[in-house]
């Protein structure tokens, strides 16, 4: 019995003594602590593809549209307008009075019975101009005509004036004032609106055709009594005038006389991406577009054209484009209101505008001047109150240029440094597909919100020009990868930084040789990025 | 003498690969923990009646391919856990499995008569079963940065879980003048949860050298689910609904354990048994999650105009695959078990046992080997057991019973070291209930056993 019971409780003591070997060390005083997850991830985060059209508009800050032109090569362009004075500012009927008097050419003393005696005159006056215009026909507007008589006579006068010059718009006839200047009321005032006539001025008191001439028929009758007395030497006297005259439409010769156009300043914003060297355009071509609704030719004078350069340097337009002035055509007095459009333009063969354009210039000034009638009055001329001479300037660059160590730079807004918390190393590969025969090494400075620089990406190829085959096409795109390596103590400094200025430095296909290349709209470069990223996700535990 | 050290020996070789969780050390308590008859239905109770105290007869199993301190890992100078999947990925072999079983008797009533036995029992029951291969862990520790131009294939992932309760009945007879016994139990199972991963699912992820873009391959991408969306979105439900489906629903089916034990000789029996040979059909709350077949892309996103990356990314990625959701019944079989085993016995209260344990899961069949040697005192009965797994981890369990008096107590492991340091193992598992045994050995012959030594 005693040995049972020994052996049960030996075989317990085994069994218990196994289950009873504790050693809980690894748990105790343990909890959950954070889970943490850091593996490399290689993610494809996607791709973006520029036109051509499109890169430069993201170069461009939105003075230039980008387009083609008709070779299908991207063209940036440049537009202002330049407008001259308006036509009231250019012709103005002067404010004028005209006076005369007919003498009664009769003696009479208290003749005893009575009778009438009729006296008639023709008036003919030149209309006074600023220069050495010629009118032959003004609609007027709006103005004032204004008459006034003054008897001398010692009897009553009944008296009709006829202005010749004046047609009533509505009936064709001339304007006729009539009235009577009694002894007791010698005097007599008379106003018409100039709105309700045409001026015309082309004939003289003996019926010959002529310009500027203003005819008016003066007659009255003198009303004799038995008692009157006149000397032939007494005179009724009148005097007509034309004030605040304004016009429809002028005829006639505007004579030469300068047309002010306005001073323009065309911001090429484009060129402020880039450095001061490095790049010339082939053929840039700027047009100058006329609309001239003035009814007389111009002629034009490019005063002054000028590029200004990112280094203040200035070069001046010169060229045979500009050594005469040029013509711009009129409507003609069929056309009155309408414009006759005449263009001018600058290329590489008429004037040096490339150089303008070599020197990257942040402005062009353009100053016009505009005369009429350059070479005489061939044309026969009119002047509408809505008559301008508009000037548009299409600046068109098409790309075929040359590049070469060009240095370009863009800033970026950088928001993503919360986005980096849990990254611990990052590998940004970008893969660049490029039919553009350009490439580019890439800086990157990673700035704060104070401009201090916090990291910088030193300068690498990014993408390279595709080759060019002889018809000026590229002939394929080349592929280009470039990994741009983050560490840990790199990735917690641009954590902070707000923006990115991005410096490339650009070279087009054989730059060095100085060839140049054009750049047509279907070219494309596909950028896919990818990355590496060690990144380490914590999950409290507690 | 020599016949025990050659039988010692048999069983140690036969552990060296030993899988899977057999609950060897469970089966050894045999006759006298009525319980394992849901191991082995011909084991006859050695008590007339027996009644488990409801709900205090649990047991629970946790096997990994990795230790527990690969699940729990420490960073350096650290005292708090972590899951690191850095660790598990240096545990990890070319497939790795991990399986969990939780048992809980919620009720077993046994009568013993002298032809046999009768009992009634009904238990809950969850198994959860994960097979993933090393390519996965290596890109869940690192990611794919390591596997550039080439394809990780995720293909040997296989998940299944279930949770089910099963009600039933067993009879127990024997013949051939007690030589022979043969034992049964019918139950009704009645599945609760289930969620499992086609068992053909293939998928792989390659990444481009160039520019990193993912080609993402599927096949037989489709998951099955059944009670899961109840059990997650109850507030979309009616009240007691999930109270209502747990106590009955329309997942049921009828399974059977099957077992025989026949004595060849005087000190050698021979037993061999089958547990839970049925299918469930989930035919109530099932969900089934099926994208089409086939081999996508991913090379990122548009970037021009660029907002919500995040959803961007998901969405251009799902937008790829064409995925649909149908409530269609399904069928899934129960994890079958089967045990082999030869026991001899060395006298009357001396046994040792060689016995072979298989259990089917994701369409395969795995086998486990296993040598125990039990010792019957007065008062109890206990044991100890040998297994070597994959040939790097001696595990050594034990068990036992008392045989006292009417409240038994048992503690059944595989693993009985686990307690000194338990995170040096990839096993953790116990069988542990209490009893209530009456009418001890009342039908139980004296000359039952033989007494080798006196052969």
């Amino acid at each position: 019995m005693k040995r049972g019971l020994l052996k049960n409780f030996l075989a317990l003591m085994i069994v218990f003594g196994m289950l009873s070997a504790c050693n809980l060390d690894y748990f105790r005083d343990a909890e959950f602590g954070d889970f943490v997850w850091d593996p490399s991830l290689a993610v494809p985060i996607g791709e973006i593809s520029y036109s051509i059209e499109e890169l430069f508009d993201e170069l461009n800050d939105a003075g230039a549209s980008v387009g083609t032109n008709n070779d299908n090569i991207v063209t940036l362009s440049y537009t202002e307008a330049l407008q001259s004075q308006t036509a009231s500012a250019f012709l103005a009927v002067l404010d004028q009075s005209f006076a005369s008097g007919i003498q009664s050419g009769v003696d009479i003393n208290s003749p005893g019975v009575s009778s009438t005696i009729d006296v008639q005159e023709t008036f003919e006056y030149d209309l006074s101009q600023r220069s050495g215009e010629l009118y032959d026909s003004i609609f007027f507007s709006g103005g004032d005509f204004d008459v006034s008589f003054a008897s001398q006579l010692g009897a009553d006068v009944d008296f009709t004036m006829t202005v010749n010059s004046l047609r009533e718009r509505s009936t064709g006839n001339p304007l006729v004032i009539t009235g009577s200047l009694t002894q007791g009321s010698p005097n007599f005032n008379a106003n018409n609106s100039l709105a309700d006539f045409d001026g015309i001025f082309v004939e003289d008191a003996l019926g010959n055709a002529t310009s500027n001439k203003v005819l008016v028929e003066m007659a009255y009758t003198i009303n004799v009594t038995p008692t009157t007395v006149i000397s032939s030497t007494d005179r009724v006297n009148f005097t007509i005038g034309l004030t605040n005259a304004e016009f429809q439409t002028v005829y006639g010769d505007v004579g030469t006389g300068g047309l002010d156009v306005n001073f323009q300043v065309v911001n090429l914003d484009f060129f402020r991406n880039f450095d001061a060297t490095g790049i010339r355009f082939s053929e840039p071509v700027f047009s100058f577009v006329f609309d001239n609704g003035f009814g007389f030719p111009l002629g034009i004078d490019f005063r002054n054209i000028s590029s200004i350069g990112s280094e203040g340097q200035i070069v001046d337009l010169t060229g045979t484009a500009i050594d005469n002035p040029t013509i711009v055509a009129a409507p003609t007095t069929e056309n009155v209101g309408g414009v006759v459009q005449s263009t001018l333009e600058l290329n590489s063969t008429n004037s040096n505008i490339a150089d303008l354009l070599a020197v990257q210039p942040r402005k062009v000034i353009m100053e016009v001047n505009a005369e009429s009638n350059p070479t005489g009055t061939n044309q026969y001329n009119f002047v509408d109150v809505n008559s301008l001479l508009d000037v548009s300037v299409n600046v068109d660059i098409p790309l075929i240029m040359n590049v070469d160590n060009l240095i370009a730079e863009e800033f970026m807004d950088f928001d993503n440094g919360g986005d980096l918390e849990e990254a611990r190393r990052l590998v940004f590969r970008v893969i660049a597909d490029n039919e553009l025969p350009i490439g580019g090494d890439i800086e990157l400075e990673f700035q704060d919100a104070q401009g201090a620089v916090v990291h910088t990406v030193s300068e690498r190829p990014v993408f390279s020009g595709a080759p060019v085959g002889s018809d000026g096409r590229t002939t394929e795109a080349t592929v280009t990868t470039a990994d741009i390596e983050f560490s840990n103590e790199e990735i917690r400094a641009i954590e902070g930084a707000t923006r990115v200025r991005i410096i490339a430095r650009l070279a087009t296909t054989n730059a060095t040789s100085g060839d140049v290349v054009r750049f047509f709209s279907d070219y494309e470069l596909k950028l896919r990025l990818a990355a590496q990223a060690d990144v380490e996700i914590g999950v409290s535990g507690n | 003498m020599k016949r025990t050290l050659l039988i010692i020996s048999f069983a140690m070789v036969l552990t060296a690969s030993a899988h899977a969780q057999a609950y060897f050390s469970f089966y050894q308590l045999r006759e006298l923990v009525p319980q394992t008859q849901s191991l082995q239905p011909a084991f006859i109770p050695n008590n007339t009646f027996t009644l488990a105290l409801p709900g205090a007869n649990v047991g629970a199993a946790l096997q990994a391919d990795f230790q527990l301190q690969d699940l729990l890992s420490k960073p350096d100078g650290s005292i708090d856990f972590t899951v690191d999947f850095d660790v598990l990925l240096e545990a990890a072999q070319d497939v790795n499995q991990m399986n969990l079983d939780v048992s809980s008797h919620l009720f077993h009533l046994g009568y013993k008569t002298k032809k046999g036995a009768y009992s009634l029992f009904a238990n809950v029951r969850a198994t959860v079963d994960l097979q993933y291969g090393r390519e996965l862990m290596e890109f869940l520790a690192n990611g794919n940065s390591n596997n550039i131009g080439v394809t990780m294939d995720f293909s040997g992932t296989r998940l299944q879980a279930n949770a089910y309760h099963e009600i039933g009945i067993g009879y127990t007879r024997k013949f051939l003048g007690e030589r022979l016994i043969i034992g049964g139990r019918i139950k009704q199972v009645t599945g609760l949860f289930h969620g499992s991963l086609n068992e053909n699912a293939m998928g792989s992820i390659s990444t481009d050298a160039l520019d990193y873009s993912w080609t993402i391959g599927v096949q037989n991408g489709s998951a099955n689910t059944a009670g899961l969306d109840l059990l997650i979105n109850n507030d979309d439900y009616a009240d007691n609904t999930l109270q209502n489906y747990l106590t009955s629903n329309e997942n049921s089916t009828i399974a059977f354990d099957i077992g025989a034990k026949f004595k060849v000789m005087d000190w050698l029996e021979v037993e061999a048994s089958i547990n839970d040979i049925g299918t469930i059909e989930w035919t109530e709350q099932p969900r089934n999650y099926n994208t089409e077949d086939r081999s996508v892309t991913f090379s990122g996103v548009q970037l021009r105009g660029l907002e919500n990356s995040g959803d961007v990314f998901k969405d251009s990625i799902e937008s790829k695959f064409s995925s649909n959701e149908t409530q269609l019944s399904f069928e899934t079989k129960l994890p079958t078990r089967a045990y082999v085993s030869a026991s001899a016995y060395m006298g009357k209260k001396n046994r040792f046992t060689a016995m072979a344990f298989s259990r089917s899961v994701f369409g395969e069949t795995k086998f486990s080997y296993a040598g125990g040697y039990n010792r019957t005192l007065k008062y109890f009965t206990v044991g100890l057991l040998g297994s070597l797994r994959d040939g790097s981890e001696f595990n050594v369990g034990a068990n036992l019973a008392s045989d006292i008096g009417p409240l038994q107590v048992y503690l059944a492991m595989d693993n009985a070291l686990v307690m000194n340091k338990p995170e040096r193992y990839s096993k953790l598992d116990f069988r542990f209930g209490l009893n209530l045994m009456f009418g001890y050995k009342r039908w139980k012959a004296k000359s039952e056993v033989v007494d080798l030594d006196e052969l």
